[in-house]
């Protein structure tokens, strides 16, 4: 309106009474047609000027908006969800590792050796602190606060009760491994469950924040639509109505249209390619490490736990083997879980290096299987000290011959590169995704202002040629 | 002395009289059970159905009295060099070279390996020895292999490893009872080696002494009394002290933590088993309340369908008197004296009855 009379009022009230040009323009608003000197094709030209003029500015602002509606969604990929994820893996890993640290110190007899017990520390601090991140980093997410709050709980009564079980072991009462499967029931089959759902909520959250990133721009889809038709078929009528083909500020506004999608479309492509990659190359691959890496914690502290129970914890052989049930059917074991998990971790693996690794880890996991058989032969067979060296890699098992120690510790220092090597791909290509609309906002309303700008001169010029 | 002594003869010279008669096996003792039902019915606090516990044998256990253990080794007992009857247990034993038995490693006292050292010790352990000893010579670990065994179910009793052969017996605190005896997977049992009976652990009284609670002052007190789950300890708690007093877990020591942390008030259990956690904690002890019921053990042998008329329990029950007999460092008082750190105040008994179990 302001655009189209220049100095008109918008209020129709104050207008009416100021009267004169004024009065006239609002008055043609309403559809009155109180000056007939001026042609209709006049009036009819002013007012299209002004609709694509506005056009113009709504499609730069449809524009503006729908991208910042995945730039939102990409930053959050890149660092809320991104993160949140990584702690809630950090606490699930370090749990899972201070309990099967916990029962491998229990093993030794005497005073466990420092690394170990530094190892048990470290882990718990570790997770601690990773808890207090995540905390932090939740805000408002009360699925995720609340098995935080859980965690941080359960976790002084599990670091209590293995405390308790250290002692009584220093001085060889058997009571301490009661402790021992205490701390460890409550560590598998409360705290981290609860991690676990932390884990599942933060994939979650992160697969959202990747749909909005990638969502399909419908408001600045439409608005180009119905501006491009607009576009065309004043230019059409116009160029029927006088004998130039071409409005040259028309023809502007639809080149700057045209460009604005181009741009558009491409940024969007490249950043949806970038976060596709995040996803496969990055997150999924992370998923699946980290769910073997857990399988595999949890598996050697059924390992443990067996050979500390002298026959009273067979259950977590059963555990870590599998058991067959009343009608015959098999119950996978976590060792067979595993070996699955890292099939499949080579399976989606997407580079040379991905590959190399995830088959590295799979190798390893054989590699360990054959030993813990072994072990448990040894063990069945009246030979426990050895069956307790291979475990914890000691005498023979120290200098060469391998154990499950160094089987074990091979699949994790494997195990270990390959999250790293997928964590760095989704950092790279997350970062990437949220570069990739950089200047496009800014892009978008300079050239919805410029084709605005053209509408006002093109249509000028036509409209001045009535006077 | 002499009076226990002149008891200790009388009891296993009746025993080995009863053999006599207990060898014709499984069908002598359920003619005597059918017979004479009045004179061994259920005593006080063990009149226990087996019923409701899954995988218990569905008919109830039938009173069983002395003859169902009391097979003995026909003739003199053979020394390490004398021949033994070809294609027997005992000769499968030497050709191998070692004796397998079954134990606990986390009983205090009984079956424990205080440094994980692989050097089993206690009292189950040195019994089992003496077995190696009499067939051996000698009880080295070269002659004798220790593994260790779980009742699946401590109702009928089941060494899974005891039926599969891979051990030839066990001396694991076991209690004879009749519904071990008679059940689908049953086991055959030596005379007793130890009489243990169910008693009380609480923590010590305000006065630093043992409390004098028994299990029946407990009802409506709103304690718990932590035993292991499907044992009559916890059928005897529920009868004397109240359904709800009774706390259930896995294995027995779990109680001794539970204790320890304040979630259970007291233990209820076989004294052997107490003894052992009361070596762990000084704070706990046994109370001074007379015990509920006596628990005599035995040391198990296989049962094999085809072959009813066990070959090891008669050679074993034979060296087991022998080796009560003995006053020497190896017999059993020296035994019991050195694992248990106190002297016996009398022979293991052969009891007039059984627990049903």
């Amino acid at each position: 309106m302001t655009l189209a009379t220049g100095r008109a009022p918008t209020n129709p009230a104050s207008a009416a009474a100021s009267g004169g040009a004024g009065a006239a323009a609002a008055a043609s608003v309403q559809g009155q047609p109180p000056e007939p000197a001026r042609p209709r094709t006049d009036r009819r030209l002013s007012r299209l000027r002004v609709v694509l003029a506005v056009g113009a500015l709504l499609f730069g602002a449809a524009g503006i908006v729908s991208t910042q509606v995945r730039a939102d969604g990409a930053d959050d990929v890149k660092s809320h969800s991104g993160v949140l994820i990584q702690q809630a893996e950090e606490i699930y890993h370090r749990l899972s590792d201070a309990d099967a640290t916990a029962a491998t110190i229990y093993l030794h007899v005497g005073e466990a050796p420092k690394p170990l017990l530094d190892n048990y520390d470290k882990d718990l601090k570790a997770a601690q602190s990773a808890l207090l991140a995540a905390t932090n980093e939740a805000g408002g997410d009360s699925a995720a606060k609340n098995s935080l709050d859980q965690i941080a709980q359960q976790l002084p009564i599990y670091a209590k009760l293995n405390a308790t079980a250290a002692a009584n072991n220093l001085v060889g009462y058997p009571v301490g491994f009661r402790y021992l499967t205490q701390a460890s029931n409550l560590m598998q089959s409360t705290i981290l469950p609860q991690a676990q759902k932390l884990s599942d909520t933060e994939a979650k959250n992160l697969s959202a924040a990747e749909d909005t990133a990638t969502q399909f721009p419908w408001l600045m889809v439409t608005a180009a639509v119905i501006l491009v038709v607009v576009l065309l078929v004043v230019q059409v009528r116009e160029s029927r109505r006088t004998n130039r083909v071409f409005n040259l500020g028309l023809l502007g506004a639809t080149v700057g249209l045209v460009l604005s999608l181009l741009w558009a479309a491409s940024a969007d492509l490249v950043q949806s390619g970038h976060l596709d990659k995040a996803k496969k190359r990055g997150s999924d691959q992370v998923s699946i490490l980290a769910t073997a890496r857990i399988l595999s914690l949890q598996a050697r502290t059924d390992e443990m736990l067996t050979l500390v129970g002298r026959g009273t914890a067979d259950n977590m052989e059963a555990d870590y083997a599998g058991t067959t049930d009343a009608s015959d059917h098999h119950v996978p074991g976590r060792e067979e879980l595993l070996a699955d998990t890292l099939r499949d971790a080579v399976g989606i693996a997407t580079d040379r290096t991905g590959t190399d690794l995830a088959t590295r880890a799979s190798e390893d996991e054989g590699a360990w299987r054959v030993q813990h058989q072994a072990l448990r032969a040894l063990d069945q067979q009246n030979q426990y000290q050895k069956a307790v060296d291979s475990a914890l890699g000691e005498r023979s098992f120290a200098t060469g011959q391998t154990g499950a120690k160094q089987a074990f510790d091979k699949l994790q220092d494997d195990l270990e590169q390959a999250i790293k090597h997928s964590e760095d791909a989704f950092r790279t290509e997350a970062k990437a995704g949220a570069d990739a609309l950089t200047g496009l906002q800014i892009g978008l309303g300079v050239l919805a202002v410029a084709m605005a700008g053209a509408v006002l001169l093109g249509l000028g010029r036509r409209i001045a040629e009535y006077h | 002395m002499k009076t226990k002594h002149s008891r200790l003869v009388r009891a296993w010279g009746s025993a080995a009289v009863v053999a006599a008669v207990g060898l014709t096996a499984a069908c002598g003792q359920t003619e005597k059970g059918a017979s004479k039902p009045s004179s061994v019915g259920p005593r006080g606090g063990e009149g226990i159905g087996s019923g409701a516990i899954p995988g218990a044998p569905t008919a109830p256990p039938k009173p069983c009295g002395p003859e169902a253990t009391a097979a003995t080794w026909h003739g003199p007992l053979p020394g390490p060099n004398d021949p033994v009857p070809a294609g027997g247990t005992l000769d499968k034993i030497r050709k191998r070279g070692f004796l397998t038995v079954g134990i606990d490693l986390n009983t205090e006292l009984f079956g424990y390996d205080p440094h994980h050292t692989n050097d089993p010790q206690g009292f189950d352990v040195d019994i089992a020895k003496q077995m190696a000893r009499a067939i051996f010579g000698a009880s080295d670990p070269a002659h004798i292999q220790f593994r260790v065994v779980t009742l699946a179910d401590p109702k009928t009793g089941e060494f899974a490893q005891l039926h599969n052969g891979n051990v030839d017996l066990v001396v694991r605190t076991t209690t004879i009872t009749c519904a071990r005896m008679q059940g689908d997977k049953r086991m055959s049992f030596s005379n007793p080696y130890y009489t243990a009976a169910q008693k009380l652990l609480m923590p010590l009284g305000e006065d630093g002494k043992p409390q004098p609670t028994s299990l029946a002052q407990l009802k409506g007190t709103g304690k718990k009394v932590c035993a292991t789950k499907n044992s009559t300890a916890i059928d005897t708690i529920k009868a004397q002290a109240g359904d709800d007093a009774a706390f259930p877990v896995a294995n027995a020591l779990d109680c001794l933590a539970l204790l320890q942390q304040d979630q259970v008030d007291a233990i209820f259990t076989d004294d052997a088993l107490l003894r052992g956690m009361e070596a762990q904690d000084p704070h706990v002890a046994i109370t001074t309340a007379p015990p509920v019921q006596k628990q005599p053990y035995g040391i198990v042998t296989g049962y094999d369908p085809a072959k009813p008329d066990n070959d090891l329990t008669p050679f074993v029950n034979s060296v087991l008197a022998k080796v009560i007999a003995d006053p020497g460092p190896n017999g059993w008082r020296s035994l019991f004296a050195n694992d248990l750190g106190m002297s016996p105040d009398s022979l293991p008994e052969i009891p007039g009855q059984y627990p049903l179990g």
